[in-house]
């Protein structure tokens, strides 16, 4: 009779309906959509603060240029631009051009001569030198002597509020990603409890036969990460799909979904099973030494 | 081969249940563990096969001090031992082929080079051509014969049973005494706890009696062993196993206990 050569499975026989695959598919989707969100919102923080890091804008209404047009016998546009340049911190001004207005209002407004008929205020568009140099309050004494209705916009105080909470919000995602971890270390620590007990006469009976602890030890090891792998691969992906799907059905777009991620959050997004994985490995090998050290 | 001084072993903060034992079994003997139930027999197996560590007193097993071996170190010291379990102790999932060549796999050995000799005690044991039946489907006596079998597989220095025949009738009994002498005779330390008096004088060179756990030290007269001649003739070595061909059959259907499918 010819036996058919084969390696014996010791442990983990009947565990082809576990649920843990699932509840890592499901710690795997947590995690992927925090890091994923994290990151989107960590980069549009940095790109607002960025981006309005150094502007101000100057606003003069159509009725100061009216009114010092007629008091002075010149443009007050200029003199503006003058005593902006003149300031320390101020690298450049620049009075956005009535096709600049235009093209602005186009929305609301498509016809550009519609446009240069309304009574609209002047905008200076101003950029800083020095920017931790400028005090926007004095600026707007100086604004002030000028004409009363000038006026410097510090968009960076109306924005610091919405980059702080996204911050805030990136920060958050990042607690989350280690309560998940936390949450998957402590499943796999009790699974590969109850696993242990439930083959404890197996694991007897090799022990009395001469098995190293190591071979125990790397057969629990290998079923929790095969298992989270699988598990974490199939949750990272239906969180990478959700993320598409809202970036696509946003203002955000999966362009610029993939950008705020960049290389570095793709590489971390993919590799988030595997890092799972790699957590549940450790978590169930050290369970198992620590079962295995109560015996004899 | 064994050492036992002033051994004694206790479970947890309970009474001891094994006091003061001293021997020292030689290599190549054949010791019967003989008493009545709850006398300690299984317990004093234990600290043979490493199941337990004393409480008290020197345990040596094959000139190793086992109080002192590392965890590392115990692995290594079981693998020169076969055991033959009370409860036979086979693996319900894996076929027989599976259960026998078990030592052998977890000793780090691929199925291709164990696979003749694990069908070769199947063979041995009259269960060749039930290699993949699982063992809830066999018989109180060939569940025996499958977990002698994989004591024996790997040729043990020391081959340790807990009442091996206390699920088959007394032919039976007979002659899986006259197995483990077969094995002795090639120079096997054999160990048996058994309930059965008579086999006990008739194959042990010597006689552990255990009481209430204490212990009585019996030598048993030659007559009575039909080992003894054999090895006499030099048909023995005791400087430790060699290979060996199998020299009983026991599968003979007589021997049945009646509740083989």
């Amino acid at each position: 009779m010819t036996q058919k050569t084969h390696t014996p499975t010791l442990f983990f026989m009947h565990d082809q309906a576990t649920a843990l695959p699932l509840v890592m598919a499901v710690m795997g989707f947590l995690a992927t959509l925090a890091l994923i969100g994290g990151l989107a919102l960590n980069t549009m923080a940095r790109d607002w603060a960025r981006g309005l890091q150094g502007t101000l804008t100057v606003e003069i209404t159509a009725e100061a240029l009216d009114a010092y047009k007629a008091e002075h016998g010149s443009a007050l546009t200029p003199a503006v631009v003058t005593l902006l340049e003149a300031h320390p911190a101020i690298g450049a001004a620049t009075p956005l051009t009535d096709e600049a207005m235009a093209a602005l209002l186009a929305p609301w407004f498509p016809d550009a001569a519609t446009v240069t008929a309304l009574p609209l205020p002047q905008l200076i568009d101003v950029k800083l030198s020095h920017p931790d140099k400028m005090d926007v309050a004095a600026l707007n004494t100086q604004l002030a002597a000028l004409h009363p209705e000038i006026r410097a916009d510090d968009y960076q105080a109306l924005i610091a509020k919405q980059v702080r909470l996204a911050r805030s919000l990136s920060w958050l995602a990042v607690g989350l990603i280690g309560l998940v971890g936390f949450a998957t270390a402590m499943i796999i620590s009790f699974a590969t409890r109850t696993s242990f007990a439930a083959h404890r006469p197996t694991v007897d009976l090799v022990h009395l036969l001469g098995t190293d602890d190591k071979k125990v030890i790397g057969m629990f090891g290998r079923h929790f990460l095969i298992h989270t792998l699988s598990g974490g691969t199939f949750g990272m992906g239906i969180a990478a799909l959700v993320a598409v799907l809202l970036a696509r059905n946003t203002a955000l777009g999966v362009d610029s979904l993939w950008a705020g991620l960049g290389t570095i959050g793709l590489c971390l997004v993919v590799g988030t099973p595997l890092i799972m994985a790699m957590l549940a490995h450790f978590m169930a090998r050290r369970e198992v030494r620590h079962q295995l050290a109560a015996m004899v | 081969m064994i050492r036992f001084e002033n051994v004694g072993l206790r479970y947890g903060a309970g009474a001891e249940c094994l006091s003061d034992l001293s021997f020292h079994l030689e290599q190549g003997s054949f010791t019967a563990l003989t008493g009545p139930s709850g006398a300690g027999k299984t317990s004093l197996l234990k600290l043979i096969y490493l199941a337990e560590r004393a409480s008290r007193g020197l345990v040596t097993l094959m000139d190793r001090d086992v109080a002192t071996l590392s965890r590392q170190e115990l692995p290594a010291l079981r693998r020169n031992i076969g055991i033959v379990f009370q409860d036979f102790r086979l693996l319900d999932h894996l076929s027989l082929f599976d259960n026998i060549a078990l030592p052998l796999y977890l000793d780090g050995q691929q199925p291709k080079d164990y696979q003749d000799d694990v069908m070769e005690m199947l063979d041995w044991i009259g269960l060749k051509n039930r290699a993949h039946a699982l063992p809830p489907v066999l018989s109180g006596g060939e569940q025996q014969r499958v977990a002698i079998a994989r004591a024996v597989v790997t040729r043990p220095k020391l081959l340790v049973a807990d009442e091996p025949t206390g699920n088959v009738d007394a032919k039976m009994g007979h002659d899986i005494f006259s197995l483990f002498e077969a094995m002795n005779k090639i120079g096997t330390t054999v160990v048996i706890a058994t309930h059965d008096e008579h086999l006990a004088h008739t194959f042990g060179e010597q006689i552990i009696a255990l009481d209430n756990g204490q212990m009585r030290l019996e030598k048993t007269s030659p007559d009575n062993q039909p080992a003894a001649e054999a090895q006499q003739a030099g048909q023995s070595t005791k400087d430790g196993p060699e290979p060996f061909s199998l020299p009983l059959d026991l599968h003979d259907d007589a021997h049945e206990d009646g509740h083989s499918s």
